[in-house]
Formats: C-alpha cells, sequence, structure tokens
C-alpha cells in the first residue's frame, strides 16, 4: 500500500516531530532547559492557554449533555456525542501536557492521599480527575455499543442523569476554581483583571463559549 | 510562643557572614562568585542587598498564615508552631503554585535539576525547634540580625524607633503585611528600595481564596437539588404529554 502524504500530513508529521524533539529534551534536561522558565515566570503561557482556554472550549461537552438530558432540548440531540468527545479528548489532553508541566510527573497522584482543602490547586486537581472520569463514563456508550456489551450498557445508560448533574457540578467548579486561583494574589494581578468575583467570570465565560 | 528575627539594616555592615553561614548551615556552595550575586536563588535563600552605604536583607519572611502553605495542594509547605515555614521535598510534586503565590517572590526553583525541589530559607527549623537560634543571627557580628520572641522583638523595636528619631523610617516591615511574619525589618530608607513592596494588604493572603472555597461545601449538594428539581420537571412534563397523547384520542372517540 502506498501512504499518500498530502501537505496537512506533512504538517502534522513536522508538528509530531517537534513534540517528540521536545519530549525527550523535557524528560533529559529539565524543566529549565526545555522551557526558559525561571524564577520570575514559573508558569508558562502555555498555562493561560491550554489549560484555561483549552478547558473552557472542553466545556461544550456538559453545557449540552444538560441541555438535551436535564432541560430536555431535544433539537441539539444530535450534537450531544461530538461535543463529549471533544470534552473528553480535551480533558484527556490536559491531563497529559500536566505530565510535562510538573516538575515532578511521577507525584501526580500525591493530591489523592495528601489532601490540603485550603488549596485551590487541591480544588483543581480533584475537579480534573473526576470530572475526566464522568466524561470518560459519559463517552462509554459509544465504545460499548460498538462491542455490542450490554450489561455495562445498561448500568452506565441508568447512571446517566447523575452523572450529567455530577458533570455540571464538577466542570463549574472546576472553571470557576481556574479563577479562584488568582485571588490570593492580588498584589501580582493587575488592577484591571483583579477581583473577588473571577470565580464567577470564569465560569460565565465558558457558558458563553459553549453557547456560541 | 512563637520566634521570629528582627533585622536592623542600620546597624548592619554588609559583611554577608549570615550569607556564608547560612549557606553552609543549608549545605549550599559559597564562595566569592555567589557571595556576589544580588539575587536570592535556589543555591542562596538569604542576601545582603546594598546600595551606597545602605544595607538590606532578603530572606523568607516566614509568614504566620504563609500564602505559599495555603495553595500547596499537597501539604509540602507548613507553618510550625515555633514560627518557620519548613517545605517537605518528599511531598512536592512541582506545580509551582507557591512561587506564584508568595508575595515577596521567595520559593525558588531547581530548573536545570531532572528532579527538581522548591527552595527556600526555612528559618533554621531544625535549630530553632530545639531553641538554638538561626545561623545567620548566630554569626552576626554587629547584631544586626537579631533571633528570638516575636512579641519581644517587636517591643524591642519599637524602642528603638522612639529612642533615635529620625534615624528610621517610621515603619516596623513584617508587623502586620500579610498578616504578619516572623521576620521583622527596620530601616532608615524606604523598603521599596530594596525591593519590598508597600502595597501589601493587612489581610492574610490565604483569607481571600477561604471565602471562596468554604461555599462549595454549599454548593454541590444546591447545585445538585436544582438540576435534578429541573431534570424531574422536564421529564415529568414529557410523560404527562405522553399519556395526554394516549388519553386523548380516546376522548375524542367518546364524543362521536
Amino acid at each position: 500500500m502506498k501512504i499518500r502524504l498530502s501537505f496537512w500530513k506533512l504538517v502534522f508529521l513536522a508538528l509530531m516531530a517537534i513534540g517528540f524533539y521536545s519530549t525527550v529534551v523535557r524528560f533529559t534536561q529539565g524543566l529549565g532547559r526545555s522551557t526558559n522558565l525561571n524564577d520570575q515566570f514559573p508558569w508558562g503561557i502555555w498555562i493561560g492557554f491550554d489549560v484555561l482556554c483549552g478547558v473552557m472550549l472542553a466545556a461544550g461537552g456538559f453545557t449540552l449533555t444538560a441541555a438535551v438530558h436535564i432541560f430536555n432540548i431535544k433539537r441539539l440531540r444530535p450534537i450531544v456525542r461530538p461535543t463529549i468527545l471533544t470534552a473528553f479528548l480535551g480533558y484527556v489532553l490536559v491531563c497529559i501536557a500536566l505530565m510535562y508541566d510538573l516538575g515532578r510527573p511521577y507525584r501526580i497522584w500525591h493530591p489523592l492521599v495528601m489532601r490540603n482543602p485550603h488549596s485551590v490547586m487541591f480544588e483543581v486537581a480533584y475537579c480534573v480527575m473526576l470530572y475526566t472520569t464522568v466524561l470518560g463514563l459519559e463517552f462509554s456508550p459509544i465504545v460499548l455499543e460498538r462491542f455490542n456489551l450490554q450489561k455495562p450498557l445498561k448500568i452506565v445508560r441508568g447512571a446517566l442523569i447523575p452523572l450529567v448533574i455530577l458533570g455540571v457540578i464538577l466542570s463549574t467548579l472546576h472553571q470557576s476554581s481556574l479563577g479562584t486561583l488568582y485571588l490570593i494574589m492580588p498584589e501580582k494581578l493587575h488592577p484591571f483583571w483583579y477581583s473577588p468575583l473571577l470565580p464567577v467570570f470564569f465560569s460565565s465565560r465558558r457558558l458563553q463559549w459553549a453557547l456560541r | 510562643m512563637s520566634k521570629a528575627l528582627l533585622y536592623d539594616a542600620t546597624v548592619c555592615i554588609g559583611c554577608k557572614q549570615c550569607e556564608a553561614a547560612c549557606a553552609s548551615q543549608n549545605k549550599l556552595p559559597y564562595d566569592d562568585a555567589v557571595a556576589a550575586e544580588q539575587t536570592q536563588s535556589e543555591h542562596k535563600y538569604t542576601v545582603v542587598l546594598a546600595k551606597g552605604d545602605k544595607f538590606m536583607r532578603r530572606l523568607c519572611m516566614n509568614c504566620a498564615d504563609p500564602a505559599c502553605a495555603s495553595v500547596c495542594p499537597v501539604g509540602a509547605l507548613r507553618k510550625t508552631v515555633e514560627g518557620p515555614v519548613i517545605y517537605e521535598e518528599d511531598r512536592c510534586m512541582g506545580c509551582r503554585y507557591c512561587m506564584v503565590a508568595c508575595p515577596f517572590g521567595v520559593p525558588k526553583y531547581e530548573w536545570s535539576k531532572l528532579l527538581p525541589r522548591v527552595q527556600k530559607c526555612t528559618m533554621c527549623a531544625d535549630r530553632v525547634k530545639t531553641g538554638t537560634s538561626t545561623a545567620c543571627a548566630e554569626i552576626c557580628p554587629s547584631g544586626a540580625t537579631k533571633f528570638g520572641e516575636r512579641d519581644e522583638l517587636i517591643a524591642e523595636a519599637q524602642q528603638r524607633i522612639r529612642d533615635n528619631p529620625g534615624q528610621y523610617v517610621n515603619h516596623i516591615y513584617g508587623v502586620s503585611e500579610v498578616g504578619g511574619t516572623s521576620v521583622l525589618l527596620l530601616s532608615s530608607v524606604p523598603f521599596e528600595e530594596f525591593g519590598y513592596r508597600a502595597d501589601l494588604t493587612r489581610d492574610p493572603l490565604p483569607l481571600y481564596t477561604y471565602r471562596v472555597l468554604s461555599r462549595i461545601p454549599d454548593f454541590v449538594p444546591l447545585g445538585g437539588m436544582m438540576l435534578g428539581g429541573i431534570w424531574w420537571i422536564t421529564h415529568r412534563r414529557v410523560e404527562v404529554a405522553a399519556a395526554a397523547a394516549v388519553e386523548s384520542p380516546k376522548k375524542e372517540d367518546h364524543k362521536k
């Protein structure tokens, strides 16, 4: 079989090569060499891009499941599955990105046992873990149908409404906590952006985005 | 009672012996090149800044209610009862939120290492626990850095300002900044000149997030009930409509 290389295939292959190279540099040279982060800028701009914007894009998942299953808006039903897939992929990508970003990625499970409920990052960690699980379960019927596994399918279908409700709550908490992250640094954030209502802004903006 | 350090910049002679003592206490390299560095870093927990004949020390302020400890998701940073804010590297997963949250920019990271740690002055926690003075205060030849009970040091600092009118800025840095710190500073020039922020709040910073986080236990059941209620209503509507659709043809039959 001959593999045809189109323009976009080449572009994606190049991107994958860059990604592979960066991965090697990241895990052999350390964070400083690969990212040029330093003590003045401990968080890269990609935090703003993938975690804050990427997660916001995934908001379509919970908004549409809620619209269809809770609010019973039938005409949106055909696009529920694609949005769940988008959201699930989005969250999985965030988890993978975190493995690069954490200084010691093999300790990513630490918040499970070393809890500090006063930390917003702790809330973020739990929301990401639980919401990824919920999205996985919401997505699972597609896989289960394909392999015709009736028993688990029945369980997931039965738990669908509680799952959707859990998803909405977790997602709202996650989005708002990404705003809450910045509440503790009133002296660092520009006064134009700082507001005690940051968590509310963060969760309302993703609603606006999802409804586009 | 909680211990503290009082640094009086007007007494400091800029000999940098505190830097050297700190390095040997924490097993960090120290030579002329390191001595010349004018910034805190992962291998230099404290630094004596010089501007003309004025000096100022920078070190971790060991806040009473530290933002770094509050934001750490795994509780790797912790305030001890004796005063020091300590770091347990076995817990840290490297999210670096402490670095972003610290109002003084104190925690530093080992960027060049494959298994990096956060590095900062921990006010010689092991020594302080046994009642010994910190390494920097012990070695200080001029008495510029003094170790003692926080209350007594504040009283002494106030006394020094009273006794020497015009010699000090009328402010003890660290008494009320971000809810109080275990490092107290006296100076003859404004603290901003050495990078200490003058616009810090007097509230403990963790308060700002706690106001939001404490609402979550209410939000979860309320949100769940509201959504469950909406689902029940829409679901019921469909059921009623279905039942009505079954019944209505019968009624029409009846009329005929």
